[in-house]
């Protein structure tokens, strides 16, 4: 190619990639309270110690370095650091991968692939700064899913897949259904498109579908035989890291050391949960309505193959579904439903799916000829973000209180 | 007035549905102290009908301008009121500001943009300089100052006489109005001073890029016009600098961040609603240059989003004061 070309390629990716950056500063300024809550800092007391607990990894890599250096770890100070620059890392590493979506794309999609980073950007910018995300284990698990991400669009060391994500699931078994999703999805339409490499990509998803399923079986039922014996243990050292230095989730050590089921303790969250989601719906249904008639049609009129392909892109969030059912931090369901979502989406772009590209811009015109100004809607949910746990939206939440519901 | 048509039906529900979220997010219940000349404008019952009007009012303003826009440039002035709507719609639902009388002077004010635009009544905008200035002296420096600029732009563009005559009259009667503000007992400025001055210098650092867009629309506007036109536009730049320099003055920051976007939006909007060529043409070729020199277009819109909860109801620990305070 054309080296001039080249050059004017690489100055528009970093003049796009500045402004971005400049965008996720205000953003982050504007929500980065520097607070974490007591989810996210009892989390480092949980370690192997005990025994191969669930949620135990970042405890155990906290303690070795808390042997290893020369300074005391086990206080809040330090989990608060080691969050600030975790979160860091997770803005590098999301940097690197709209770096690689971008210098992989071709030309004619350069443009859409701007638009669908900026449409996820506005979602993942602010979200992981708030009291309620800052430090949570997500960001790691974001870390590590966007790295699988980038080898998958990059065809390139795909056999990591398999130790990345056993490390996600040892680190958090909620993995499971929150973000693994975007990398069995990807490993299937690969499977399913690639038919050179057919036998490796059954290998791997294999492989990560049975070591995440165990693992995640082990964790939910088997971890947690001890659990009283370290309670007490388990709780001080939690109290000790908390930001007051006196408080503690109760609802994490409940479950994960001593395996009880926390639905009663989380029956408020649940009643506000199906309170407040249909006002979120209510303010975000176009985005569904939209989502829906580009998965309908990129249905429509293909091989078998293909529909088997875009049927699991389709229906790979529901993954998810069991957390809404069960659990109740809502705010982070329905951002991974978006991040699914977008990602897939500039994954199979960057892959160069035909009909994904043909499905994109048909729906774009459909959006572009029936709503005004319709460029608006990649940077509407702004207004929304940033999702909180157990609270979707700042906006949802103050509706219905405000409403007296 | 030209008929509205079914886009610009979806454009203003969507804008509906934009109004309660700012309302959500914004409003927090609270009512704090404010001068009035009426006692009754500080019952929180009154603030409450009050604040629904002013809603009420801008989208009157907003079905009025759409409607009047030419077909060609019905979509830069879908975004142009997103972007007014950005700061007008959070502005007076925060706590700082919620129940101020500016309220009732923004209501005359567009009021007065209505008359502009459908070019009928124009007469009455003389009373409602009056009425500005008596209820709120504080918007005679942002409200009046938006009819003037109008007013002596299209005397210069147009060579209407009556337009020089409604600006002397509508000044005059502003000043009036202060007067007797003044002897009735209700002058009073009702400073917020709700944004430190280190969180104003980060807000100008952040802002700068409307500066830069400004000065570049200005700068071709004046370029591009004739000689008389030319005092038109240097009245309409001139036209801000009053309530700037009032606001800075107060060390109300957030007041003067919005009088600015507001002056130079609003009038910009009524502008391109009343079919003035130039602006349109200028406007124009500012977008163009934007596409061109941004990657991201619509962010130029979105960044008020962030910023107008950072100035006005920013409750949480940021971290501008931590690297200002240190």
């Amino acid at each position: 190619m054309n080296r001039g070309l080249i050059d004017t390629k690489n100055k528009a990716r970093w003049r796009f990639l500045l402004m971005l950056a400049l965008f996720a500063i205000p953003c982050v300024l504007r929500y980065f309270t520097g607070e974490m809550n007591a989810q996210n800092t009892t989390v480092f007391a949980f370690s192997y110690k005990y025994g191969f607990i669930s949620r135990g990894l970042m405890g155990t890599v906290w303690k070795v370095l808390d042997k290893i250096l020369p300074f005391d770890l086990m206080n809040f100070d330090s989990i608060q650091m080691f969050s600030g620059i975790a979160t860091i890392v997770f803005f590098i590493v999301l940097f690197a991968f709209y770096n690689t979506c971008l210098k992989l794309c071709e030309d004619k999609n350069y443009r859409r692939i701007e638009y669908l980073i900026c449409f996820l950007s506005v979602f993942i910018f602010p979200m992981f700064v708030t009291l309620e995300c800052f430090g949570r284990l997500d960001i790691y698990l974001m870390i590590l899913t966007l790295i699988c991400c980038i080898l998958l669009v990059k065809d390139k060391w795909e056999w990591m897949i398999i130790p990345i994500v056993t490390i996600c699931v040892i680190m958090h078994h909620g993995y499971v259904f929150m973000h693994l999703n975007i990398v069995l999805v990807l490993l299937f339409y690969k499977i399913l498109m690639n038919a050179e490499k057919r036998k490796k990509y059954i290998t791997i998803f294999a492989f990560t579908f049975i070591i995440a399923s165990i693992l995640f079986l082990y964790f939910e039922f088997f971890s947690h035989p001890e659990g009283e014996g370290i309670f007490d243990e388990i709780v001080s050292l939690s109290m000790a890291l908390s930001m007051d230095g006196a408080s503690y989730s109760e609802s994490m050590v409940f479950h994960e050391i001593l395996g009880l089921d926390i639905y009663d303790l989380e029956e408020m969250c649940h009643v506000m949960n199906r309170k407040e989601t249909p006002f979120f719906m209510l303010f975000f249904c176009i985005y569904p309505i939209i989502g829906l008639h580009f998965l309908i049609k990129l249905f429509k009129g293909k091989t078998t193959v293909e529909k088997w392909a875009y049927f699991a892109v389709g229906v790979g969030s529901l993954t998810i579904l069991p957390q809404v059912i069960l659990k109740v931090d809502f705010g982070r369901y329905v951002f991974a439903t978006f991040f699914y979502y977008i990602t897939i989406v500039i994954c199979l772009i960057v892959m160069k799916d035909k009909n994904v590209i043909k499905q994109l811009e048909d729906t774009i015109e459909v959006v572009k000829n029936k709503i005004p100004a319709a460029k608006l809607l990649i940077v509407y949910p702004m207004m929304f973000m940033p999702f909180l746990d157990v609270h979707i939206s700042y906006i949802s939440y103050r509706l219905y209180t405000l409403l007296g519901i | 007035m030209d008929k509205l048509y079914k886009k610009d039906i979806v454009f203003l529900l969507a804008l509906v549905f934009f109004a309660l979220a700012s309302f959500s997010r914004f409003f927090d219940e609270k009512l704090h102290s404010h001068t009035a000349l009426f006692p009754w404008m500080k019952e929180y019952d009154a603030v409450i009908v009050s604040t629904v009007v002013y809603f009420i009012i801008i989208f009157v303003l907003f079905v009025v301008c759409i409607a009047c826009c030419r077909e060609k440039y019905k979509s830069n002035i879908y975004y142009l009121v997103c972007f007014y709507s950005t700061f007008a719609f959070p502005m007076f639902l925060s706590a700082d500001y919620f129940g101020c009388t500016d309220i009732y002077a923004w209501m005359l004010t567009w009021i007065g943009g209505i008359l502009l635009v459908t070019k009928r009544f124009e007469w009455m905008l003389i009373l409602i300089s009056f009425c500005i200035a008596l209820i709120s002296p504080i918007s005679v420096f942002s409200g009046v100052c938006i009819i003037l600029a109008i007013l002596i732009y299209r005397f210069f563009a147009k060579k209407e006489n009556r337009y020089l005559g409604y600006s002397i009259a509508s000044f005059v009667a502003a000043c009036i109005g202060i007067m007797v503000a003044k002897m009735l007992g209700g002058f009073d400025l009702d400073a917020q001073q709700v944004l430190s001055l280190e969180r104003f210098a980060v807000m100008v650092i952040f802002m700068s890029p409307y500066l830069y867009i400004a000065m570049k629309f200005f700068g071709n506007l004046v370029h591009k016009a004739e000689s008389k036109q030319k005092w038109g536009i240097v009245c309409w730049i001139i036209g801000i600098l009053p309530s700037s320099i009032v606001c800075i003055y107060l060390q109300d920051y957030a007041r003067a961040f919005f009088h600015v976007f507001s002056y130079f939006i609003l009038s910009v909007i009524i502008h391109i609603a009343s079919g003035e060529e130039p602006v349109e043409e200028q406007l124009e070729n500012v977008k163009e240059k934007i596409k061109e020199w941004s990657p991201i277009p619509i962010l130029i819109i979105a960044i008020p989003f962030l910023f107008m909860t950072l100035w006005i109801s920013g409750q949480q620990f940021l971290l501008t004061e931590i690297f200002v305070d240190n």
